[in-house]
């Protein structure tokens, strides 16, 4: 068993049977089932329009309670069936980074950023200031504080976002394709992140298309047309991009027009 | 010690709510030519940055110049001022209009300024301390937010439709007007994603969850804050009373 | 071929020059990268190559050309330009008219442009989408209907900006493959991209950025120099 991941415990997140269906009918989840234990970082793979984001919005209870659709099957966080909990209660559960920083930032300052959550909750004042802090200290971000969220490098937007979700401590973070649109410097921020969750204990599911930047996840969840086709502890093959000048390696890969 | 960047925003909302009334109720140009001083001189000792402050004047020079001319020109009441082979150019109602509508201009400019030596932030605690509902400020702030973002976004489109051989430059207005058009198409259509987006990442974070929200910080009113909140109305006020008795 | 020679450029006029007495050549017939880490130039070397933006100094060369006194419509025919974003470069009801609107500017005839429509739109696996709503398209639709806009109109050149952002595995392969055949059918291609196994594998010649002041052109190990190079230790 990988070192941090509990395998007596309770799984984190338990999936039975999951089937979704957008307000359009079209069925994009078929009887989706896996467990994930406390502690493991999963990586959702798949290529393009596979599922994968889907599968997120469903675990994180925003599909269906923010984007319509119809739902079968279970999901349960923690033990608990977030079915009949509202958003709010299931964000400090599970929280979501969504792929677009841009998107998620609404506010004029880091510490806004991250002290949204939480006002919105209404939290008590001095505790949302000390969880402000302690997001900022996390990964190093307190110097960016003041700074405008458009001003920042798109690294830093990553780290913002996460900081911005872990402001409810939620034990179970899904990632939604945190590496994608940054170039080298940032990837390696947002990795050194990610490393930074793990060895806190947290439980991770990473969307990631490219597989060659996942070499910090414990297993791999290949998912195709909606459907779970593998689960390995190795990056299934056909989604790893060899590395320049390497021995070729196109595992798998027919040129699809 | 009268730096307007360490006021409170509440009165800097309230002197240019002053400013904008007074404005508005005048027509001397007399009495606004001095309420154009008085607020440069508010921006003075208030510490605004000079060069910052001329560049946003000399935006509106071009629209204040023709504003000018076109009132002087349209309004032909009273005695005339200038004339050419008999016929009447220029009036003194004229004149008297033109220079009005311009001071005011001038005015609102220099309002902006008062109010954008403030924090974006500072506003939204401000409007909600004011009793103003959360989501109405959130609301401003969110589009003052995506403005710019848009307005890059239109430039995208605008660059894109004359790289597929379109001279706009060249174009009649017609013509112009129907480019105008189609780039508003994918705006919009961006923007109602993005909103649906944001929205959606905003419920994630309980955004509206419950109507007891709490805000981390506070706004404080110091002691130039008071002085400045009973002040500003009560000058107003014997400005306003002195230009009716005269 | 394009040439970029001294040129010079900073977003206002206090702030840092982004580029700086910076020269580069793109042959035609080739796949060229233009790489390096997010502000480091690249995007705004692509802006002056397609004439968005003008250089303080220096020239913008086009098969010999200088770019300046010309509109951005009459570089639109030599150089084609696909964003990062294309869904800011539709404009159109319908992928058929998208394809028709820069074709008509041309000054082609309806059934030249019908003919040019189905063929790129064949190509780049779109027909089925001819009467679709461009906004309503996949990420990846959209850049193929861009690349089918761009090389309807027949321009020496074609750049892309940070063409492999959102695409999976499978499709990155796919744009490569378009992406030589296009080249080898002697258009010039700039790629601008922070994607070092793509770079490595598509393109046959590469402009750093690291330095603004000259360009440290060299050649990639792409499938031309790959051949010429055959049994030879590939770049790693």
């Amino acid at each position: 068993m990988e070192p941090g991941v509990d395998s007596s415990a309770p799984p984190a997140v338990l999936v039975d049977g999951l089937s979704y269906a957008y307000e359009d009918e079209r069925w994009i989840l078929h009887e989706v089932s896996f467990s994930i234990a406390a502690g493991e970082t999963l990586v959702l793979a798949g290529l393009s329009g596979c599922g994968k984001t889907t599968l997120c919005h469903c675990l994180t209870g925003l599909a269906p309670k923010a984007l319509g659709g119809s739902l079968h099957g279970s999901v349960r966080i923690l033990g608990e069936d977030i079915a009949p909990l509202p958003l709010p209660r299931i964000s400090s559960r599970i929280g979501f980074v969504f792929q677009d920083p841009d998107n998620q930032m609404v506010t004029t300052t880091a510490e806004d950023e991250i002290a949204f959550a939480p006002e919105n909750l209404g939290v008590e004042p001095s505790e949302i200031r000390r969880r402000v802090d302690r997001e900022l200290e996390r990964f190093g971000t307190a110097h960016l504080a003041l700074r405008s969220p458009t001003t920042l490098s798109g690294g830093e937007k990553h780290l913002l976002a996460i900081a911005a979700v872990l402001a409810l401590d939620p034990p179970v973070l899904v990632l939604d394709e945190p590496l994608a649109h940054l170039d080298e410097r940032g990837r390696s921020t947002v990795r050194e992140a990610i490393l930074e969750l793990q060895r806190d204990g947290r439980t991770l599911i990473v969307v990631e298309h490219d597989l060659t930047l996942t070499d910090f996840a414990d297993r791999y969840l290949l998912i195709e047309e909606g459907r779970v086709v593998s689960d390995t502890a190795t990056p299934p093959p056909g989604l790893v991009d060899p590395a320049p000048g390497g021995s070729g390696g196109e595992s798998g890969g027919e040129e699809a027009l | 010690m009268m730096d307007l960047a360490r006021f409170d925003p509440r009165p800097k909302m309230l002197l240019v709510l002053c400013i904008s009334t007074l404005a508005v109720v005048w027509h001397d140009p007399v009495w606004l030519a001095g309420l154009l001083g008085s607020t440069v001189l508010v921006l003075m000792l208030g510490r605004v940055d000079p060069r910052s402050a001329a560049r946003q004047v000399r935006g509106v020079l071009a629209a204040i110049a023709v504003l000018f001319i076109v009132q002087c020109v349209f309004v032909r009441s009273g005695d005339p001022l200038l004339s050419a082979g008999g016929v009447t150019l220029v009036t003194v109602d004229g004149v008297s209009v033109a220079l009005g509508v311009s001071l005011r201009l001038l005015i609102v400019v220099c309002s902006a300024l008062i109010l954008l030596t403030g924090e974006a932030r500072d506003y939204l605690l401000a409007l909600v301390q004011c009793k103003v509902p959360y989501e109405l400020a959130f609301m401003v702030m969110t589009a003052v937010h995506f403005l710019p973002i848009l307005r890059g976004e239109a430039m995208d489109v605008y660059h894109a439709v004359q790289m597929r051989g379109t001279e706009i430059a060249k174009a009649g207005l017609g013509d112009k007007l129907r480019v105008y058009t189609r780039i508003t198409l994918p705006i919009v259509a961006g923007a109602i994603k993005r909103a649906e987006q944001v929205s959606i990442a905003m419920e994630a974070r309980a955004f509206r969850a419950t109507p007891r929200r709490t805000f981390m910080r506070r706004l404080r009113l110091a002691p130039r804050d008071v002085a400045s909140l009973i002040a500003v109305p009560l000058l107003a006020a014997a400005a306003l009373a002195a230009s009716l008795a005269a | 071929m394009i040439a970029v020679e001294d040129v010079s450029f900073a977003y206002g006029r206090t702030e840092a020059p982004v580029l700086d007495g910076f020269s580069a050549s793109f042959a035609a017939g080739a796949v060229t990268a233009v790489t390096g880490g997010n502000g480091c130039g690249k995007t705004t070397l692509a802006k002056l190559i397609v004439g968005i933006e003008r250089p303080l100094t220096g020239r913008v060369l086009v098969d010999g050309a200088d770019i300046r006194p010309l509109s951005l419509a009459e570089i639109g025919r030599l150089v084609g330009c696909v964003y990062q974003n294309p869904t800011h470069q539709l404009f159109c009801t319908s992928v058929r008219e998208e394809m028709a609107y820069g074709l008509r500017n041309l000054g082609l005839a309806e059934p030249e442009i019908a003919e040019r429509t189905g063929h790129y739109l064949r190509y780049f696996d779109l027909l089925a989408h001819l009467e679709d709503f461009p906004p309503a398209l996949s990420h990846g639709e959209k850049q193929r209907l861009m690349l089918a806009v761009v090389l309807s109109m027949r321009p020496g050149c074609v750049v892309l900006d940070e063409p492999t952002t959102g695409l999976d595995v499978v499709r990155r392969r796919a744009l490569g493959a378009y992406l030589r055949e296009v080249a080898d059918d002697g258009v010039g291609v700039i790629v601008v991209s922070h994607e070092r196994s793509f770079v490595a594998r598509y393109a046959d010649a590469e402009v750093r950025m690291a330095d603004r002041r000259r360009a440290g052109s060299e050649d990639g190990p792409g499938p031309a120099a790959q051949r010429a190079a055959a049994g030879a230790r590939g770049r790693g």
